[in-house]
């Protein structure tokens, strides 16, 4: 009967579909995991929102796709991670890169970004449980120089809950369906354990037009006990995605048309939603673990993983043809200057799709119509192609990955009480980076030419060729065009770690030292760069060392304070030193090492009634990189600004308490009061892609600018029921403050606002950072547990998410500036930032058996 | 044996799972071509240019059509955010605030035009229709170009027909009833001092004139701007035929061409 009345619950939101169907923002995926009522209240997470950053030529996807693996009784973390996430909030200013996550010891990172490869793992929440986190800067058994929180993940058979469990759930955010099978055996008699894991995300309606997600993921693992002190262990996981992405937009199409979920990603062709930016990846990663027991307190752990895929991103290409962009600026009404006119644009735009979305059947027409011929074709001299020759394409940006990855510490107990750990790991990595035809959209053929390139050919006859080995290369679908080229990199580092307790008191210290290398190896000969764009660069070599040292004091059994210290310096991401990657192997002019110093203190307390964490952090980061690339009108032409002497403070609070009212009802509190700031001036170096001259070299006036474009300070008040486990019920409301938007450093710059005097209004008007208002949002959760018949072992479990309860439509969850500026009329509202909205009310309804 | 079951139960899901996964990469449909539009004009472009006063400006209230076939655009930069339409009839310039046009509207494509809310006006006497009036020098208010988002609004895009063939004329014989047709000069040459010279200044991106001459002695400019994509090429020394647009700027009688093809002097010069 139960059973009967969740699947009517579970088919509800299906009838409700059918009557209203509006439209409602659906970019943020939720967690996975339908384990525990806490982790099916996971704000978003994993594979997070989808963004196509036009800002920058970097794909930055993964920023966004950070789980929130931690189920963690503390209040402020649970707070950070159920709560606060649905707005970004980035614990303490940081971004993912400076989270460290391991799956069996080894480093899960991508070396080229810091980033943590979630996305491999997608899915598979019910096997990737976090054995291990360290509060901030506290020790931690496998990482030792992350200024963000540390995580370890045990995927091994034997270390699974023994046990099968199937769920269902249904939800209207990106993907509408998810389904999932586990099974773990444990430990088996004859010292064999397995344990098997697949799971579905499927979109069946889509909330958003175009922005769905669909994938499915596997893993399984074995392990073996070997002579009792032997443990090996194999685990092999996947997770195929495809997502239809949504992108930032402005305020004026947000007003224009009345909606706060507008994707121009997408449009009609022959009646049918086609989304132009389509994300794909694939991943599969095999882990060999051993662990060797050499006594009761210490062991050796040893893995060993290799991992090969891609991940892709679609997206238009255009040449010779007006700007597909169904919101680029010139077509919005603000263009116009004449009042008349604005009217007739904007109600001209609000009653014809074509003109809101792409018109993909207009690119249809003008391949259609372009008949040309291309001499000397392929480079033969002689050989003429003639056909529909295409000015819209759809691209496949691929990225291909290799990537062999080596860890192995020992753990064990010097005489003194003390733990003493140490290790060493490694990790080897070739991306290939180059772009495919996707859709030839009705044309014959494309071109290999760089269009961009196209003012230089007065003086370069070669400058438009993408390759000049074939020069007037005919390019049809699936044909590798434009850039072509090849990163690796490899970084090994040794680590120790000792952890001394005294009566009252725990002392750790940890240090690690490391080497990092990378270069680019150039697939094609460039006509612009034919000098430095073919073959190896010279490789940069950074050696680093990181440095922790922390003391934890118990006043009594329930309340404890700790202090911690770090110092330690990184190499700078690849994509921050080359200045172009995608043409030429030219690289900042002083490549040095970021530097991080921090330090925070705190208080804990955890009595029966009463748990608490209060905390104080301080850091500071030097010597930052940074490159920005954006379509530059006056050059006709992408620009590079290659920034550098980029310094950040991080300073700020963090406190969470939680309370018994009684025996069924809690209270729970979480503030996080923070200031996350640029320190210092910025220096940048101006290069365009079409041509090989330095353009200018300029000062950003970045200090006090405030960093990242989550809010700074968020709060939240929370009441539990629980109802001896059977009903639990969590309401939540959530204040954010202090949020500002992402700012252009191109337009903090004596150059770029010239004439204009800073300290008048226009001034101001250019130089100020875009504050957003205070945001609110409420969430509810509910879970039931229960059994069917007498079999003490099977549960069900059925429950309910609710976020954004209030059905708020226009959650700014994040905005920036656009990198595109009015350089000649100094214009602010010509190129205005652009803004993500969030979601309206949305849900997820969950059902688990568990046997 | 309870395990085992599971467990294949498992791997066949996650077979099942990837299959349909494989499947799920969707084809997109290609949608047909417009080729048949209701073209219907109840306008030549002569009776739309009749209605045109010089120095005025006329808003088009009456909901007429016009219907001929693109005879130039932006394709070399010569001709900037604008395209010319002909009929049997006459020829006009649409100003239109748009860059590549010729990706819509290549040479050969019949449009018909709605004149409904258009503004006729001229550019030294050059007639050309607009989208409204912009006032904002009094003195010299001008023409607005379409807007790339009012395009289809206005226009509508017809099939590629084969390109309209030029009327041959003589120089003389130019007047305003042949501004904006696409006409071809027989037996000229280019001006000895204009010979052998660049069509525009490609460096300083400024428009040149150079002077066509008939036998005859009659003569026309060729207005060539320093955008176009063939400003540098050189003007050719022989005598033959140039084909190009009409157009006046006051009394001067001038002519562009959307292309250096455009010119065909491989005749000696004459006597």
């Amino acid at each position: 009967m139960k059973v009967f009345a969740c699947l009517l619950l579970i088919c509800i939101p299906f009838l409700l579909w059918s009557q209203q169907r509006k439209i409602i923002l659906n970019k943020i995926e939720k967690s996975d995991s339908i384990y525990q009522p806490i982790h099916l209240m996971q704000q978003d997470g994993s594979a997070g929102i989808l963004v196509v950053d036009e800002n920058s030529l970097k794909e930055k996807d993964d920023e966004m796709a950070m789980p929130i693996l931690n189920a963690s009784r503390d209040p402020f973390k649970s707070a950070a991670a159920y709560q606060f996430s649905a707005m970004r909030f980035q614990q303490k200013g940081l971004g993912s890169n400076f989270l460290q996550v391991t799956v069996n010891g080894l480093i899960m990172q991508d070396p080229a970004t810091g980033t943590g490869l979630w996305s491999s793992w997608t899915g598979l929440n019910e096997v990737f449980k976090m054995s291990e986190s360290s509060n901030g800067l506290n020790q931690n058994s496998f990482a030792v120089a992350a200024l963000g929180e540390s995580s370890n993940v045990e995927i091994r058979a034997s270390k699974q809950r023994p046990q099968t469990s199937i769920g269902f759930a249904f939800s209207n955010r990106t993907y509408t369906h998810r389904l999932q099978v586990t099974h773990s055996t444990g430990m088996l008699k004859n010292g064999w354990a397995f344990s098997v894991n697949a799971a579905a995300r499927l979109n069946m309606f889509e909330t958003v037009p175009g922005v769905f997600t669909n994938g499915g993921s596997y893993y399984f693992s074995a392990d073996k006990k070997i002579a009792e002190r032997h443990l090996l262990s194999l685990a092999v996981f996947g997770s195929y995605n495809q997502s239809g992405k949504q992108t930032a937009i402005l305020k004026e199409s947000k007003n224009l048309l009345n909606n706060s979920h507008y994707n121009p990603n997408w449009g009609y062709q022959n009646g049918v939603v086609r989304n132009s930016s389509i994300g794909t990846q694939y991943l599969p990663v095999l882990i060999l673990t051993h662990e060797f027991k050499l006594s009761n307190q210490r062991f050796i752990q040893t893995a060993i993983a290799i991992s090969s895929g891609n991940k892709s991103a679609t997206g238009l290409d255009w040449y010779h043809t007006p700007d597909p962009r169904p919101d680029y600026y010139r077509y919005l009404p603000s263009y116009q200057t004449d009042p008349i006119l604005q009217e007739q644009l904007a109600n001209n735009i609000q009653q014809r799709i074509d003109l809101q979305q792409l018109n993909w059947d207009g690119f249809f027409g003008v391949n259609r119509l372009n008949r040309e011929s291309i001499f000397n074709a392929n480079g033969i001299v002689g050989n003429t192609i003639s056909g529909k020759r295409a000015r819209y394409i759809v691209e496949n940006r691929m990225a291909h990955t290799n990537r062999l990855n080596f860890a192995s510490s020992y753990h064990g107990n010097l005489a003194n009480k003390s733990l003493f750990s140490m290790g060493l790991y490694s990790q080897i990595q070739s991306t290939h980076y180059y772009k495919t035809v996707n859709d030839l959209l009705g044309a014959d053929f494309y071109v290999n030419w760089n269009q961009f390139a196209e003012t230089d050919l007065l003086n370069n006859p070669q400058a438009i060729q993408n390759d000049i080995s074939i020069p007037n290369r005919i390019l049809t679908v699936g044909d590798a065009f434009g850039y072509d080229y090849t990163m690796v990199h490899h970084k090994s580092a040794i680590w120790a770690q000792t952890v001394t307790s005294l009566k009252r008191m725990e002392l750790y210290i940890a240090s690690e030292l490391s080497v990092t290398n990378f270069f680019r190896v150039g697939n094609v000969v460039n006509g612009l760069f034919a000098k430095n764009s073919f073959g190896r660069s010279e490789p940069d070599l950074f050696l680093n060392t990181g440095m922790k040292i922390g003391a934890n004091y118990n006043l009594n059994g329930r309340e404890s304070f700790y202090i911690s210290a770090a110092v330690l310096s990184k190499p700078p991401n690849f994509e921050n030193c080359f200045i172009s990657p995608r043409t030429r192997d030219t690289q900042q002019a002083d490549i040095q090492n970021e530097n991080y110093l921090a330090a925070e203190t705190g208080y804990l307390m955890q009595s029966p009634l009463v748990k608490c964490r209060m905390n104080l952090y301080y850091s500071i980061m030097s010597n930052g990189m940074d490159v920005l690339s954006f379509y530059h009108d006056g050059y006709n032409s992408f620009v590079n600004y290659a920034i550098s002497g980029i310094g950040q403070t991080h300073i700020g609070a963090e406190f969470g308490i939680e309370t018994k009212l009684d025996q069924q009802f809690s209270f729970q509190a979480a503030a996080a009061i923070g200031d996350n700031y640029f320190n210092s001036r910025q220096f940048a170096v101006v290069t365009a892609d079409n041509t090989t001259t330095e353009i200018e070299r300029v000062l950003v006036y970045a200090k006090n600018f405030k960093a990242g474009t989550a809010p700074q300070n968020a709060y939240s008040f929370g009441l539990t029921y629980r109802n001896s486990s059977q009903w639990f019920v969590v309401a939540n409301a959530n204040i954010f403050d202090r949020q500002w938007i992402g700012w252009n450093p191109i337009k903090r710059t004596a150059e770029a606002i010239y004439p204009v005097d800073p300290s008048t209004e226009k001034g101001a008007q250019l130089l100020k950072q875009e504050k957003l208002p205070v945001q609110y949002l409420a969430n509810l959760f509910i879970s039931h547990r229960f059994r069917l018949g007498t079999k003490k072992t099977s549960q069900w479990e059925c429950s309910l998410s609710i976020s954004n309860l209030l059905n708020k439509q226009d959650l700014v969850l994040s905005a920036y500036e656009q990198l595109r500026f009015d350089f000649d009329n100094k214009d602010a509202n010509k190129f205005p930032p652009k803004y993500f909205y969030g979601m309206g009310l949305n849900y997820s309804l969950s059902l688990v058996y568990r046997y | 044996m309870k395990y085992n079951t599971s467990i294949t139960c498992s791997i066949i899901f996650c077979l099942a799972i990837s299959i349909v996964f494989n499947s799920c990469e969707k084809k997109y449909d290609a949608p047909p071509s417009i080729l048949e539009l209701a073209f219907a004009p109840d306008l030549s472009i002569k009776d739309l240019r009749a209605k045109h006063t010089m120095g005025k400006f006329e808003q088009i209230t009456e909901s007429k059509l016009i219907a001929g076939v693109v005879v130039a655009n932006d394709q070399s930069d010569n001709f900037y955010k604008s395209i010319v339409v002909q009929d049997t009839s006459g020829g006009i310039t649409i100003r239109m605030d748009g860059i590549k046009l010729d990706a819509n509207f290549p040479v050969g494509r019949k449009v018909a035009i709605k004149l409904k809310d258009l503004w006729l006006g001229d550019y030294g006497k050059m007639i050309q229709l607009g989208v409204g009036v912009d006032n904002s020098d009094p003195t010299s208010p001008t023409l607005t170009g379409i807007p790339q988002t009012l395009f289809d609004q206005f226009i509508i895009k017809g099939e590629l027909v084969n390109s309209l063939t030029p009327i041959v004329v003589p120089i003389s014989s130019l007047n305003n009833n042949y501004q904006s047709m696409l006409v071809q000069l027989d037996q000229v040459e280019f001006a000895p001092s204009d010979t052998a010279k660049t069509y525009g200044d490609a460096i300083n991106k400024q428009s040149l004139n150079r002077t066509i001459r008939a036998c005859n002695g009659n003569t026309i400019l060729l207005r060539t701007s320093g955008y176009a994509n063939f400003a540098n090429a050189k003007t050719p020394i022989g005598n033959g035929s140039i084909v190009g647009i009409y157009s006046v700027f006051g009394t001067t009688k001038q002519l562009s061409i959307r292309d250096s093809f455009d010119v065909n002097l491989r005749q000696p010069r004459c006597k």
